[in-house]
């Protein structure tokens, strides 16, 4: 009954671009798991496949991007198989993502209340002021105050951005978030006040993370498990700790290794 | 002790900001910045965006003038008695190289370009040709490939390599770096790091590093001062600053640094309270500072004037 603890199951995905050159294997043969309420670390440098990974998931890859083989299964259902429709309603109700860039993930023209009613129209069918209160109740649980509804996003700070793409992610409650370097913009300070949130979040509502991103130390910090991609392969896969305390592959250690840390400094 | 080779005194520059609709917003974007850099040593300006460390740089590369306060560079204010011979000393000696490779090289022009430039601008004299690989060889890149290259054929770090070579080649004697490694792949950082280390130890070359990353401050930088809001709000040994820290900020700076031995704690109160203690903390920190307490030799702690006791 392993699989009935699995909400995600990637198996053997190979994800290929065409390019003027020729065929580029962005991805080959990865295969991993993610558990009920567990939060999976992807880390790798730039260019090695991660977010492709993302976006497949999720079948937002656009050409020249392709699946060429493998399984994407989610409660055991093909997501590769879904109908358009069935695709549509499934994203952000049951799968959602955040992106890197709060600021192009937002919709510039739109008041945060109207990127709200859109997904809430869609998916729930909500009439405006049912949207308006859930939408306001969502802000609240991220930190931010109601009034901010009619703000435009770029009358909010990066921080506050970011918090706005969680809460939308978060508001159809789905089972699984897919994040793509959801900090990397933003500060120390904000991040860590961002992925304690989550963390929080996480046991009051029970969800799991997809969580990419190049930063190791932070990783260690916020998965439960880590996976360490290579050139479209995953070559390294553990629990946190152990991949922290025993790093196995040569490039983990070479990842690990090329990170100044400060040992001993003050908390 | 030697004389310092850049030295800022009070520095303050205010911006007015013109919006196309509504009032004129005055912002405070450095407010009696105070610190000095010696010859061969490099000091980390640490804070995160909107700190004004930034703007604290681009004051010293002359970007534009302060609204008070003196900026010195071996011990000559940089904006009085202006020369054309000294504008030009000073342009030589003092060289920026910026965050991100991709858009500070020109993708018409060729390596080779980029380089001879600067040295046919500053005095060139002979052998352009043999200081040309020379400066390539110095930032650990292969003149014979690289010199015809366009910015487009190098990685992230080799052309921020060729950035540092742009500097090295008019002989700058003192480096701003505004976040030269933020935009480059972990497993290159350590090298681009490693090369700022080597030329100030071989060259005796000053660095102004600029960074959010706290860690790679402590990693080169013999000085740091952590910043917030415009104002300077600790300064001293990296050592000291980063693993002792006194001012409140600075410890919450240094205490949200990704540490992999420490777990987030899944608690809603802690995720709470730690907002809170950040908020706390930033309000307290955009306070005026009073002065500065030497907490240990040459560690400067800023106190606002509310806390004085």
């Amino acid at each position: 009954m392993e699989t009935a603890k699995r909400l995600l199951s990637v198996q053997n995905l190979c994800v290929d671009y065409l390019t003027p050159t020729g065929i580029f294997h962005a991805v080959r043969n990865v295969s991993l798991d993610i558990g009920q309420n567990e939060i999976l670390g992807l880390a790798g440098e730039s260019g090695c496949g991660k977010s492709t990974i993302a976006f497949s998931i999720l079948r937002m890859h656009r050409p020249p991007a392709f699946i060429s083989d493998g399984k994407i299964l989610f409660e055991g259902e093909d997501v590769l198989a879904f109908s358009r429709r069935r695709l549509e309603a499934w994203r952000w109700s049951e799968a959602s993502m955040v992106f890197q860039s709060a600021m192009n993930s937002l919709n510039p023209v739109l008041t945060v209340f109207e990127q709200f009613r859109d997904m809430l129209a869609r998916h729930e069918k909500l009439g405006r002021d049912a949207a308006r209160a859930k939408a306001g109740e969502m802000l609240a649980m991220v930190g931010i105050s109601e009034d901010r509804l009619d703000s435009f996003p770029h009358q909010l700070s990066g921080g506050m951005r970011q918090r706005v793409v969680l809460a939308m992610a978060l508001t159809l409650r789905p089972r699984l978030i897919v994040m793509d370097e959801p900090t990397t913009a933003l500060d120390v300070v904000v991040q860590r006040e961002i992925l304690q949130e989550i963390v929080a979040l996480r046991k009051t509502l029970g969800f799991s993370v997809l969580f990419i991103t190049h930063d190791l130390a932070l990783m260690a910090q916020f998965a439960d498990r880590i996976a360490i991609m290579l050139e479209g392969r995953i070559v390294e896969e553990g629990e946190a700790r152990s991949l922290v305390a025993e790093p196995q592959h040569e490039y983990t250690r070479k990842l690990w290794a090329a990170m100044p840390r400060i040992e001993g400094a003050a908390a | 002790m030697t004389a310092p080779l850049l030295s800022l005194e009070g520095v303050s520059k205010t911006f007015h900001v013109r919006p196309v609709l509504g009032a004129v917003r005055r912002v405070d974007a450095l407010r009696n910045i105070t610190f000095a850099i010696e010859p061969g040593t490099a000091l980390a300006l640490v804070g995160e965006s909107g700190s004004g460390k930034s703007t604290c740089g681009r004051a010293v590369i002359r970007h534009f003038e302060p609204s008070a306060g003196t900026v010195r560079f071996r011990g000559e204010n940089i904006f009085e008695n202006r020369t054309r011979s000294g504008d030009r000393a000073y342009l030589r000696a003092v060289q920026m190289v910026f965050q991100d490779p991709f858009s500070s090289l020109n993708p018409t022009h060729t390596i080779r370009h980029h380089l001879e430039r600067p040295l046919r601008l500053h005095g060139g004299g002979a052998n352009i040709e043999a200081r040309l690989r020379q400066t390539l060889s110095d930032v650990e890149l292969d003149p014979d490939t690289t010199l015809e290259k366009f910015p487009h054929q190098l990685s992230g770090g080799q052309r921020q390599r060729v950035s540092f070579a742009r500097a090295l080649a008019v002989g700058a004697e003192l480096i701003v770096a505004d976040e030269p490694t933020s935009m480059l792949d972990v497993s290159i950082r350590k090298s681009v790091l490693d090369l700022m280390r080597r030329l100030k130890e071989e060259r005796n070359i000053a660095f102004l590093y600029i960074t959010h990353d706290i860690a790679t401050a402590h990693y080169i930088a013999e000085e740091t001062a952590v910043m917030y809001a415009g104002q300077v709000m600790e300064r001293g040994p990296s050592d000291a600053v980063i693993r002792n820290p006194h001012h409140p900020y600075s410890r919450l700076l240094i205490s949200a640094v990704p540490d992999p031995s420490k777990r987030f704690d899944a608690n809603e109160d802690d995720a709470l309270a730690f907002t809170r203690q950040a908020e706390a903390v930033r309000a307290g920190a955009t306070q005026p500072i009073a002065g500065y307490r030497e907490v240990a030799p040459g560690h400067f702690v800023a106190y606002a004037e509310s806390d004085n006791d």
